[in-house]
C-alpha cells in the first residue's frame, strides 16, 4: 500500500474517518455487550427505571443465570425447572456438534473429491462448467421449498426427527460454497509437484492425500469453518425436520419463551452458549473468514 | 494400466458428488413439483392430483399478495441500507489507519451468530418499558416506541437486525473487491492531481462495481429467505404486518400442514425471484455498468 492515495493526510478527514469506525464499532458490538451483561443480572437490575449498563457501578452481578444454564437452582428459588435449551442431558448440544461434524466432514470430503477432479481432469460428456453450475446451483433454492419434500421423503424412510436427516440436507446445502472454495484453492497447487510424485510410481489417491491436500488446508479450513457455522446457526430445516430427539439448540432455544416468562438474564446466558463456537472463530479463525468472503465474492 | 486406472479415479471423484446431489436434492424437487399440482393434507388420504389448482387459488389469496409485496419493499430497503452502509465503511477501512484489523474483525462479528440467538438478544434491547433501544431515543427527547407491536415499527425492527447481522457482509466482501484493484491507478491518479472523491468516482466504484453487482445478488437471494428473525422477533405479527413470503409459506406448509399449496407458493417465489434477476441483470448490461 505504497500508494498516497491510501495515506489519510488532514487531520479533519482523519478523525472524520474514527468517527465512522467507531459508531458502526459501537453498533456491531453493542448488542453483544448487553448479552454479556445481562446474563450477570437478575430481577432488579433489570426491572427498574432505567436499563442498567455497567457491572458493579449500575447493577451487582449475579452467577444466577449461568447456575440456572447447567440446571442448578439459586439459594431461596422455588423448585427449579432445568433450562431446556440444552435439553436433557444436554442432548441438543450433543445433537448440534455431532450435526456440524458429521455435516461438514461429509461436505468437504465430497467438496475435495469433486474440487479434485474439476481441477485435474477434463470430463467430455458432462463438461466441467456444467458440473460447476450444477452444484452451484443448489444454492438457488430457498430452504423452505426444500423442506417441504424433505419432511415428506425423510417421513417415508424413516429419518424424519433424526441426525441422519439433518446431516444430508446441510451437506446438500453446503455443497456448493464448499466445492467452490476447494476448487479455488486446487487451481493454486501446482500440478508440476503430482506429476512428479506420479512419474515416482505414487498412486493419484496418494498424491491427493500426500501432496495436494496438505497444501490446500488453509482452503479446506475455510471450507470447513463456513459449513461448519452454517450448520450450527441452521434453524428453519432444523424446525420442521426435528420435534424431539433430534432437535438442535436453535431449535431448543426458540422452544423457550413458550415454556417460561421472559427471564431475560436466562435468555442471554442461552444465547451466549450458542454463540460460543462462533465467537471463538471469530477470535482465532477470522483471517480464514475474511479470506473465503473474498474468493466467493471477488474471483468469478 | 495406467490410463484405465486414471479414467477410474476421474470418475470415481465426480460421480459420488453427482449422484448424492442427484439423491438428494433432485428427487425432492421434482418431487415437489408434483406436489404443487396437489392437495396433500394429513387426514385426507394421500396426496390429490388438482392440476393447477393451487394455483388460481394462489391468484385469489390476498395474503399472498401481501406477503410477497412486503417481501419486495423489506428486500429493497435493506439492500440500499446495507449497499450505502457496507461501500461507505468499505472505503473508509480502504485507507491506512491505524487499528483496521481490530475494526475489521469485530466487525465480522455478528455475521457469525445464530440469528435465533441473535433475534433474542435483539427482543431484550426492543423491550419497550427496559430496552435500551428506546431509553437511547429518551436521550434525544423522543417517545417511547412500541418496536415490536407496531405495524410499521416491527418491519423497521427487523431491517435494523438484519443490517446489523448482514452489513458486515457488504463491507467485508466490497472491502476486498476494492483491494484486489490494481494499486497503480490509484497512484497514477494521484500524480494527474484527482481528489479522493473522483478517484472514488471515476476509479474504484465503476471498476469494483461488476463485484459489487455479484455481492448484491447474493444478498439478494439470501435476504428473500429472512426467516429466523420473524419467527422469533414479531411472529409475523402484529396482524400480518411482518409475514414476508417466506414466513407465510412456512405457516400455510407446516402450521396449517398444506403442503401442496405451500409448496406451490414457493414455485411462484422461485420464478419470481428469478424472473427479477433476469431483468436486474439485463437492464444492468444495457446501460453498461456490466460486461
Amino acid at each position: 500500500m505504497a500508494s498516497p492515495y491510501f495515506k489519510v493526510q488532514t487531520m479533519p478527514r482523519k478523525i472524520g474517518i474514527y468517527i465512522v469506525l467507531i459508531l458502526w464499532f459501537i453498533f456491531a458490538i453493542f448488542p453483544i455487550y448487553w448479552a454479556i451483561t445481562m446474563s450477570f443480572k437478575d430481577a432488579p437490575a433489570v426491572y427498574g427505571k432505567k436499563p442498567t449498563y455497567l457491572p458493579f457501578v449500575d447493577f451487582k452481578p449475579t452467577k444466577k443465570a449461568w447456575m440456572h444454564l447447567v440446571g442448578k437452582a439459586v439459594g431461596g428459588e422455588a423448585e427449579f425447572i432445568q433450562m431446556p435449551v440444552l435439553g436433557e442431558k444436554l442432548r441438543y448440544l450433543r445433537n448440534s456438534i455431532v450435526v456440524a461434524l458429521g455435516s461438514s466432514v461429509l461436505t468437504v470430503a465430497f467438496g475435495i473429491m469433486a474440487g479434485y477432479g474439476l481441477t485435474r481432469y477434463e470430463y467430455k460428456r458432462w463438461k466441467n462448467d456444467d458440473i460447476s453450475f450444477f452444484i452451484l446451483s443448489q444454492r438457488m433454492f430457498p430452504p423452505v421449498a426444500l423442506a417441504m419434500p424433505f419432511f415428506l421423503l425423510f417421513t417415508w424412510v424413516r429419518l424424519i426427527d433424526r441426525l441422519p436427516s439433518l446431516i444430508i440436507v446441510y451437506a446438500i446445502m453446503n455443497m456448493p460454497i464448499v466445492t467452490w472454495i476447494v476448487k479455488e484453492f486446487f487451481t493454486d497447487v501446482p500440478k508440476e509437484l503430482e506429476e512428479a510424485a506420479l512419474v515416482d510410481g505414487c498412486t493419484r489417491w496418494k498424491a491427493l492425500y500426500r501432496i495436494v491436500i496438505p497444501m490446500a488446508v488453509p482452503g479446506i479450513a475455510v471450507a470447513f469453518l463456513f459449513s461448519f457455522i452454517f450448520c450450527w446457526n441452521e434453524f428453519l430445516i432444523a424446525l420442521t425436520l426435528t420435534f424431539k430427539t433430534a432437535k438442535t439448540l436453535p431449535v431448543g432455544m426458540a422452544g423457550l419463551t413458550t415454556l417460561r416468562g421472559p427471564l431475560y438474564w436466562d435468555i442471554a446466558a442461552n444465547s451466549l452458549v450458542i454463540m460460543v463456537p462462533p465467537l471463538i472463530v471469530t477470535v482465532f479463525a477470522n483471517k480464514y473468514i475474511i479470506r473465503g468472503l473474498a474468493l466467493g465474492a471477488v474471483k468469478q | 494400466m495406467i490410463g484405465l486406472a486414471e479414467k477410474r479415479m476421474k470418475y470415481a471423484l465426480i460421480v459420488p458428488v453427482v449422484v448424492f446431489i442427484l439423491v438428494v436434492a433432485i428427487f425432492p424437487l421434482l418431487f415437489s413439483l408434483y406436489m404443487m399440482l396437489s392437495i396433500w393434507q394429513p387426514g385426507t388420504g394421500g396426496i390429490q392430483f388438482v392440476g393447477f389448482a393451487n394455483f388460481k387459488a394462489i391468484g385469489q389469496d390476498a395474503r399472498f399478495w401481501h406477503a410477497l409485496w412486503l417481501s419486495f419493499v423489506y428486500v429493497a430497503i435493506l439492500l440500499t441500507l446495507e449497499l450505502c452502509l457496507g461501500t461507505l465503511i468499505a472505503t473508509v477501512l480502504q485507507k491506512e489507519i491505524g487499528g483496521k484489523n481490530f475494526f475489521r474483525v469485530s466487525y465480522m462479528l455478528p455475521m457469525l451468530l445464530s440469528p435465533v440467538a441473535v433475534s433474542y438478544i435483539w427482543k431484550m434491547i426492543f423491550d419497550y418499558n427496559r430496552g435500551p433501544a428506546n431509553h437511547f431515543l429518551s436521550f434525544f427527547g423522543i417517545q417511547p416506541v412500541e418496536w415490536l407491536s407496531g405495524e410499521i415499527s416491527a418491519i423497521i425492527s427487523l431491517v435494523i437486525v438484519d443490517v446489523w447481522q448482514w452489513t458486515p457482509f457488504m463491507i467485508l466482501t466490497i472491502l476486498a473487491a476494492f483491494e484486489a484493484l490494481p494499486e497503480e491507478l490509484f497512484e497514477a491518479a494521484v500524480v494527474d492531481g484527482a481528489s479522493p472523491v473522483k478517484i472514488f468516482q471515476k476509479i474504484t466504484l465503476p471498476l469494483a462495481l461488476p463485484v459489487i453487482v455479484t455481492i448484491v445478488l447474493l444478498r439478494t437471494i439470501d435476504a428473500f429467505k429472512v426467516f429466523d428473525t420473524i419467527y422469533i422477533l414479531t411472529g409475523g405479527g402484529p396482524g400480518t404486518a411482518t409475514e414476508l413470503l417466506n414466513f407465510y409459506i412456512y405457516l400455510r406448509g407446516f402450521r396449517a400442514f398444506d403442503l401442496g399449496y405451500g409448496t406451490a407458493m414457493s414455485w411462484v417465489q422461485l420464478i419470481v425471484i428469478i424472473a427479477m434477476f433476469m431483468f436486474f441483470i439485463r437492464s444492468l448490461k444495457r446501460i453498461g455498468a456490466l460486461r
